[in-house]
């Protein structure tokens, strides 16, 4: 396929992908669109079909039309995000222009600039991971157009150059002098060649990737990275999370990506933890119990939510912990998750960025901020563990009045709110409770709470998501219905269930949403959370007389009591395969979002440290600590009286210096042998070893030993004296040229006007006696060797006069 | 072997693309938009590999020029152009001749690009271009130089060539009508008639053989007959100076201003068809330049056409000596052709010379085209050839 016919495809694709990307990076793909139909419409029209074309002047019109329009909205919005989409649609806009002018290599270097500024508009806006591999094979193809656009150039100015003569030899007005046809030579590319190109230009991209790479890992950076122009308004200042049992058919599972979560023992980022149950991300508790006609509803209470409520998490010293940090992706919604009781990490910076909230148990962001950028959001969290390697069951209970416990005596308004239940509702269900609490000796509500947790799963209850062939009766709550009757359900049932069933024995319980588990990334040791881990569970409250020595011992509860975790929901039998792909994605995904879109500070002098690509060596010459400390080892090393160091390191230096020195006269030897090849060519065996031992030293004695006994052609001195006063006149003998080609070369490259005539002939008379010596192996009388020094001396003097004016 | 210096320079394309990148490296700096650092070094990545490549693609390779002999006005001929890679590894990709051609006294010379295929390591390759021009006189071509902006485009580096040439181009050559070898002719049948009748008697004896008919009985050699038994005659040498002498006599006269390219056209013509015959005439040129050649061959042809793309009319134009190198009183026999400028008596007189029998064509008397066909220069139907013959090639 010829230049001609490939590059109108290069460029359409290069088009369509840098519109791709910006409607990427914008969210609106309309860009991409125009930019493809435009392309596409012109290459028909424009080029195919040869209908019309627009004249420069049209193009131009439109041009500045369309810029004034694009230019004049910015007036009437300071929104900086408008102003980016404003400038990404003109660029397409102003690409689309230019495609339906006549096509030459200008105007289609001018589409790949549109184009590349387009990819500039899509970055500042952050692309994905899609859109980063998107980028990568942007710049692939963009490099390969490039590369035909450079052909396709040459051949458009032969071309051009072709038709200008032809014009210009049909004129009628000028009669020209000449004409000039340039032959154009079909490339034949042997196999030979065409493999090297490829291999060329593998090697060609590999070095661009590699380069760049490096350079964006040591370009230096503040710890504050790019996360895109866009905002959004935070989803709500309270939170309005609610869980409604309603009587949908079927849920399906939804693989969308919510987060990562990672685990390592604390100090240590290299040293991954893996929990050893499913780790339970709490997001926030559904304390409020609400009737919607046949529905139980738990929402949120904000009215119970008071600003003082909201606190920095206090930095407490526990025996054992690990780190967890979690990347959220992308959302308006201000909750952040984590498995219990969190602290916050050392980590400074994070502090001002979240707050937790106490009587939720719920970890949002800054409240302040009346706007989250659409970025991933990532934060870390100090999370104790037990002994046996798992997160808390419990933790202790915190209340808003500093150490009260939640119970009717001390905090009659919230045990109430705690404990609320419509008995009359429920009636199996409160049945139950009632049973399984009287088998409780002594009223404990930690036992009474297990024993319930346990009965969900004693294989009377089974977990599923799809209703269609339960037979189900509305006229009872869903709950109460899903307990007396079907036993079919899916978390929200059960927890609801449990913490109904406790509310009735006077247990206060709550109900929590967030994550159980996800799926574990082999490739980043971390966890993928998605939509389908979505999980409910229940968090009783134990009183600390009910307390187990256990719990108090490990931390897990105190004075005032414990939030004990019970998750009632038998497991699934979903089985979920996550393939190795699936998890390269997502790594891929993960290391895009760290590596590349958040890049940071911290993280960059993580990765170029010596740790992790030993890179520091070359760090290290940057950093003046690093010499000053290692000159002063070395300086106590010297002097240490019988330290080996003492003989070794200036004999290591000595040793490098002499190796310097010799590589150094080497190279110059080197370099100059291969001026002087000629001149060592006529010298043998000896000869030829002292001049070039001696041009190590002096090379103007091992110039004279070359020219005493080797007596090489070229080194006949008039003629070399010659050539030299031609070459300082900008004459250059080519190493094709005979002797006398050269001369007449000479005599021929100027006009023959009379001081330059005797350029040539001054030049051919030396010729002629160096051909003399060198060819007829004679030596020149005193007349022909007085003649020569005239000759040379004329030249000289000619040379000068000439170069003077 | 010393190769000429590699320079480079940024091209409009390079110059665009820097605009760019600076503008993304600024912003990616003071935003620390870390997609636009990548996109910065992906960047930066061509602009450095194009320089350093196209710098590699120049390195030891030459270029050596190849022009025709003779060139003619109005002649298409190819400027050949041979470049040999001598790197052993690496192949030439995208290298770019550009030429210059113009009058040698031109204030500038235009250019002419031709594109070089790949070259493969240790191997040449012959690219050109073809060239017509309409003048006679003195061209230059060069300083050429050899260019390679491998592989994008941003970057050229280049090579200059020092290999200035000049050359003469001669007047165009027409096509003789057949009045003019009639008009040969008979000069040469009346001269050599005049020598039959003068060497009849006196010639020197070269052979004897049998009577034909139509041979002088005068001749018959009546003892040898007798001995053969059959008529013999004497056979003379013949007369071999019977060769053409051609004078151009380019005199500086106003009414022939207008005549005397077209004389030197018919002059280039005529030369150009005896120096490959046998019969190589004597020639005699001259105007502000003499030229005198007894044996017009080949290599005497070269030269003449180098005097006959400068010469000039000039008002002493050394006529006389030319004649009387060429016309000695001995042979005033020989076919004598003089186109000139003047009219025979105009010359003679002011020469100071006796009349001869030869032909004298005088340029602003009689017209020319009786004897040949001026070539008709026209470059436009001389590319539009070449561009119709790549069009049924393709």
């Amino acid at each position: 396929m010829s230049v001609e016919r490939t590059l109108p495809f290069l460029i359409l694709a290069t088009v369509a992908l840098s519109g791709l990307l910006l409607g990427m990076g914008q969210g609106d793909f309309e860009p991409f669109f125009v930019a493809v139909l435009g392309v596409s419409a012109s290459m028909i029209l424009v080029d195919w079909l040869k209908w019309f074309r627009l004249p420069n002047w049209v193009a131009n019109l439109l041009a500045v039309l369309v810029t004034i329009l694009t230019v004049s909205n910015f007036y009437f919005t300071n929104d900086s995000v408008r102003h980016l989409l404003g400038v990404g649609k003109l660029l397409v806009y102003l690409q689309t222009i230019l495609t339906f002018q006549k096509k030459s290599a200008r105007v289609y270097w001018q589409v790949m600039v549109l184009s590349l500024l387009q990819i500039v508009v899509g970055a500042v806006f952050n692309l994905g991971f899609e859109g980063g591999v998107l980028f990568i094979i942007y710049m692939m193809i963009a490099g390969v157009t490039m590369m035909v656009l450079h052909l396709y150039q040459d051949r458009q100015l032969v071309k051009l150059q072709n038709e200008a003569s032809l014009r210009l030899s049909n004129s009628r007005r000028r009669a020209p002098e000449y004409a000039v046809w340039t032959i154009s030579t079909k490339p034949a590319l042997q196999r030979g060649v065409l493999r090297r190109m490829v291999v060329a230009f593998l090697i060609f991209a590999s070095g661009a990737l590699f380069f760049s790479v490096l350079l964006f890992y040591f370009l230096p950076r503040d710890n504050t990275s790019w996360a895109g122009p866009k905002e959004m308004p935070m989803q709500a200042t309270g939170f309005d999370e609610k869980v409604s049992m309603n009587h949908s058919d079927l849920i399906l599972l939804s693989s969308k990506l919510q987060m990562n979560v990672r685990y390592w023992y604390s100090g240590d980022e290299q040293k991954t933890f893996q929990p050893s149950r499913d780790p339970y991300l709490r997001g926030m508790a559904l304390s409020n119990l609400e009737i919607d006609g046949n529905r139980t509803k738990w929402v949120a209470p904000p009215y119970q939510i008071y600003p003082s409520d909201f606190r920095p998490l206090k930095m407490e010293a526990t025996d054992r912990w690990v780190t967890q940090e979690i990347v959220l992706e992308p959302t308006d919604d201000p909750l952040l998750y984590t498995a219990m009781p969190p602290r916050f990490t050392s980590v400074g910076e994070f502090l001002t960025d979240y707050e937790w909230c106490w009587p939720l148990g719920a970890l949002t962001r800054q409240r302040s901020a009346e706007k989250i950028t659409v970025s991933h959001f990532r934060y870390r969290l100090k999370i104790p563990i037990l002994s046996s390697g798992e997160f808390f069951s419990a933790y202790p209970y915190v209340a808003r009045d500093g150490l009260v416990c939640l119970t009717e005596e001390q905090d009659p308004g919230n045990y109430k709110w705690y404990t609320y239940l419509d008995r009359e509702r429920y009636p199996t269900l409160v049945q139950v409770a009632g049973e399984i609490g009287s088998r409780v000796t002594g009223n404990n509500h930690n036992s009474i709470a297990r024993q319930m947790e346990a009965y969900f799963k004693s294989g009377q209850f089974s977990y599923t998501l799809d209703y269609r062939d339960i037979d189900r009766d509305e006229a009872l709550d869903s709950v109460e219905d899903f307990f007396a009757n079907h036993r079919s359900g899916h978390c929200e049932y059960y927890a609801s269930a449990l913490a109904l069933m406790l509310r009735s024995q006077g247990i206060p319980s709550r109900l929590v949403v967030g994550y159980r588990g996800g799926d574990i990334n082999g490739f980043g040791g971390h966890l993928d959370v998605e939509a389908q881990h979505a999980h409910a569970w229940v968090e009783a409250y134990i009183r600390p007389e009910d307390c187990s020595n256990y719990l108090m011992q490990t931390g897990q509860a105190n004075e005032t009591g414990a939030w004990l975790r019970l998750d009632p929901t038998p497991s699934s039998d979903t089985n979920d395969q996550v393939t190795s792909a699936d998890e390269a994605l997502d790594f891929a995904k993960s290391l895009w979002r760290d590596y590349v879109l958040g890049l940071q500070a911290d993280t960059q002098t993580r990765i170029v440290s010596a740790d992790q690509l030993n890179l520091s060596g070359a760090l290290r010459v940057l950093d003046l600590d690093w010499w000053q400390n290692s000159l002063g080892r070395l300086r106590e090393d010297l002097q240490e009286p019988n330290g080996w160091k003492r003989y070794a390191v200036p004999g290591f230096i000595i040793i490098m210096l002499a190796l310097g020195l010799v590589i150094y006269l080497r190279e110059r030897a080197v370099r100059q042998n291969r001026r002087k090849k000629t001149e060592y060519g006529s010298l043998r065996g000896v000869r030829r070893g002292i001049a070039r031992a001696l041009n190590l030293v002096s090379p103007k004695l091992s110039g004279w030993v070359v020219r005493e006994f080797g007596g090489r052609a070229d080194e006949v001195p008039f003629y070399r004296q010659m050539l030299e006063y031609l070459e300082q006149a900008g004459f250059h003998k080519l190493p094709q040229q005979t002797h006398r080609e050269f001369a007449e070369s000479v005599a021929h490259s100027l006009p023959k006007n009379e001081p330059l005539n005797r350029l040539g002939t001054l030049t051919k008379t030396i010729t002629d006696s160096y051909y003399l010596v060198r060819f007829g192996h004679g030596k020149l009388d005193d007349q022909q060797t007085k003649t020569v020094e005239i000759a040379l001396h004329d030249l000289q003097e000619l040379l000068q006069q000439t170069a003077n004016s | 072997m010393k190769y000429p210096r590699r320079h480079t320079r940024i091209t409009y394309e390079g110059l665009s693309f820097m605009s760019v990148l600076a503008f993304i490296i600024l912003g990616a700096i003071i935003r620390q938009v870390n997609l636009l650092m990548l996109l910065s070094g992906l960047m930066i990545a061509p602009f450095f590999f194009n320089w350093r490549i196209s710098m590699k693609m120049l390195e030891r390779v030459i270029g050596v020029r190849r022009l025709p002999r003779m060139i003619f006005a109005g002649s298409p001929f190819t400027v050949g152009w041979r470049l040999k890679n001598s790197r052993t590894r690496i192949p030439s990709w995208g290298l770019r001749v550009v030429d210059r051609i113009g009058r040698v006294d031109a204030k500038y010379l235009d250019r002419v690009t031709v594109l070089v295929p790949p070259i493969a390591p240790a191997a040449e390759t012959d690219v050109g271009y073809q060239c017509l021009l309409v003048k006679r006189g003195i061209y230059q071509l060069g300083p050429a130089q050899i260019s390679s902006a491998f592989p994008v485009g941003l970057i050229r580096s280049k090579i200059k060539l020092q290999n200035v040439e000049t050359f003469y181009v001669a007047p165009a050559i027409g096509r003789l009508h057949r009045s003019w070898d009639q008009m040969t002719q008979s000069l040469s049948r009346g001269e050599a008639k005049k020598q039959r009748q003068q060497r009849s008697e006196t010639g020197d004896f070269y052979a004897l053989r049998p009577w034909v008919t139509g041979d002088n009985p005068r001749q018959v050699h009546w003892r040898s007959s007798a001995r053969h038994g059959d008529l013999m005659v004497r056979q003379n040498e013949q007369q071999q100076d019977r060769r053409l002498v051609l004078i151009l006599d380019l005199a500086e006269t106003s009414q022939a201003e207008g005549d005397i390219e077209m004389t030197l056209s018919l002059m280039a013509t005529i030369f150009k068809k005896y120096s490959v015959g046998r019969g190589q005439p004597a020639v005699g040129v001259c105007g502000d330049q003499q030229w005198v050649c007894e044996h017009l061959n080949g290599i005497a042809l070269a030269a003449l056409m180098e005097v006959l793309a400068t010469i000039q009319p000039a008002e002493s134009n050394g006529f006389h000596d030319a004649w009387e190198s060429l016309v000695p009183a001995s042979a005033r026999a020989r076919s004598v052709i003089v186109i000139s400028t003047r009219s025979q008596e105009q010359a003679f007189a002011e020469a100071d010379l006796p009349t001869f029998r030869g032909k004298w064509i005088d340029v602003t008397r009689e017209d020319l085209t009786r004897y040949f066909q001026p070539p008709s220069i026209k470059p436009g139907e001389f590319l539009n050839q070449i561009a119709k013959q790549l069009e049924n090639d393709a």
